[in-house]
């Protein structure tokens, strides 16, 4: 066998296994059993404080994975449940968005993306582990304006208007707060209606 | 050139000052070819490929979170691809003399061994230079495409790039440690295992306090002040949300690292001054 025999018997076989695999990774598909729709509900292996201290470094990194995660954990539920409103997430089961959720935080927790989506659709599903992620971010990150209106707004919804009217009133306070104002403004436009208790002044 | 070579031309300058600088350029700048010829410099096409797709794919995953996730995933990767080259090409820059016996042609000049592991060490810190910096300006330009513009991102991560450049020092020099008396793979296990140790030293501490015998606390007291700490030198996520380290910082990292790689380099001159070649 000379040279260019050699060099065109090995290319053909190149292509024609590689046709050969993707034939067969077809074959396999069909042959799969189906996915245990459970699964994508499987609790994390790992909680937050352990994957900040595993992560080498690397935890601005792995926070977005989770943050990414929670988002096509939310999306892909959503897409296997077309009957579900979307703004009665709850139907859908969503009890692993929390751990999630937190786990990002806890690995970056100047992230604030996952905070104000745990504050705006955490409720629907667990409402004081979205009390509990939105306070963690508060806590860590004090100028965060927005994550005060969310959590009054949190608060307000649960018709706890004294915390409600706390937490208003702490993040009218901050600069860049204009949000916060106008949120304000309208809970104490309700207020005297639904019989709150305290007001800030 | 080879490194035999290139020392012949400085040991005119033998014994001096000058002499001694001008040999462990000679060794340095081979040793930087050296690793060019290995094609180690091709990681670089992975990192723009790595980049690219991400640039592109990232904004549909994340949220409106692109920004953060480029510096995060092109900070780590800078990290990731720069210890792994530290690692296998710092384990091999003596063993591979050795194993070629180049290094009798080298020593049958007048060069000290010193001198050549230092030589050798500056040569693949300018490979890992190189690197940094073009993954650094590979991270600016995906923030500027993804921004469609100037991103005030771009320059906060230039500090986190060189806190990731002297934790990198760091390593080589503790893959030359290893490599001047074990072979190399244990010598890549256990510059990986320092890697690991050195991001939880604060681990090290907090249990050192919490221990009750006074023997353990020692101990653990003791390896937290003996290995290098490597976690003062993640500044990734902070750098990803436009935060920058002071000046007393960086100036006081950058001496830790100094004086640790002139620990661990005099060290590895020690061992390996003392290893017969016959």
């Amino acid at each position: 066998m000379n040279d260019r025999t050699r060099t065109i018997a090995l290319g053909l076989v190149v292509v024609i296994g590689i046709v050969c695999a993707a034939l067969l990774v077809r074959r396999l598909d069909t042959l799969r059993p189906p996915e245990d729709p459970n699964a994508i509900d499987e609790s994390l292996y790992v909680n937050g404080k352990t994957a900040r201290r595993i992560s080498l470094g690397f935890n601005g990194l792995a926070a977005d994975w989770y943050w990414m995660r929670s988002l096509q954990y939310v999306g892909r539920k959503i897409i296997n449940d077309n009957d579900v409103p979307l703004d009665n997430l709850g139907l859908l089961n969503l009890k692993l968005l929390a751990p999630l959720l937190d786990t990002a935080t806890t690995l970056d927790p100047e992230f604030l993306d996952p905070y104000e989506y745990a504050a705006i659709v955490l409720p629907a599903i667990n409402v004081n582990e979205a009390i509990r992620i939105t306070k963690k971010g508060i806590d860590a990150n004090p100028n965060a304006w927005r994550l005060y209106h969310h959590l009054g707004y949190i608060y307000w919804q649960q018709h706890d208007y004294q915390a409600a009217s706390e937490i208003y009133g702490s993040g009218a306070q901050i600069e860049g707060r204009w949000t916060v104002d106008v949120a304000l403004r309208r809970f104490l436009a309700d207020a005297p209606k639904l019989g709150a208790q305290r007001l800030p002044r | 050139m080879d490194t035999t070579a290139a020392i012949t031309q400085s040991t005119t300058h033998a014994e001096t000052r000058q002499g001694r600088i001008w040999r462990i350029t000679a060794i340095a700048r081979n040793a930087f070819r050296e690793a060019v010829r290995d094609r180690v410099l091709y990681n670089l096409v992975l990192f723009v490929l790595l980049l690219t797709a991400a640039s592109i794919f990232i904004g549909e995953l994340s949220g409106g979170q692109e920004r953060k996730v480029i510096v995060d995933l092109g900070l780590s990767a800078m990290l990731l691809f720069g210890m792994f080259i530290a690692i296998f090409v710092g384990v091999g820059l003596v063993y591979k003399e050795i194993e070629r016996r180049t290094i009798y042609a080298v020593f049958s000049k007048p060069v000290g061994r010193g001198e050549f592991l230092v030589g050798k060490y500056l040569g693949l810190c300018l490979t890992l230079l190189v690197n940094v910096l073009v993954m650094g300006v590979g991270v600016s330009l995906a923030l500027l495409y993804v921004n469609r513009g100037w991103d005030p991102l771009i320059p906060t991560i230039w500090p986190a790039v060189l806190l990731i450049y002297m934790e990198l020092m760091l390593l080589t020099a503790t893959a030359l440690l290893f490599s001047s008396f074990s072979s190399p793979a244990l010598s890549a296990l256990l510059t990986f295992m320092v890697f690991i140790i050195g991001h939880f030293s604060a681990d090290l501490k907090s249990l050192a306090n919490s221990l009750g015998g006074s023997g353990a606390r020692w101990l653990f007291t003791g390896l937290y002040y003996l290995l290098p700490n490597l976690s003062n030198y993640s500044f990734i996520t902070p750098a990803a949300h436009g935060r920058t380290p002071s000046p007393g910082f960086l100036f006081a990292t950058a001496l830790y690292a100094f004086v640790y790689i002139a620990v661990i380099l005099a060290a590895a001159t020690l061992v390996f001054s003392r290893r017969n070649f016959k």
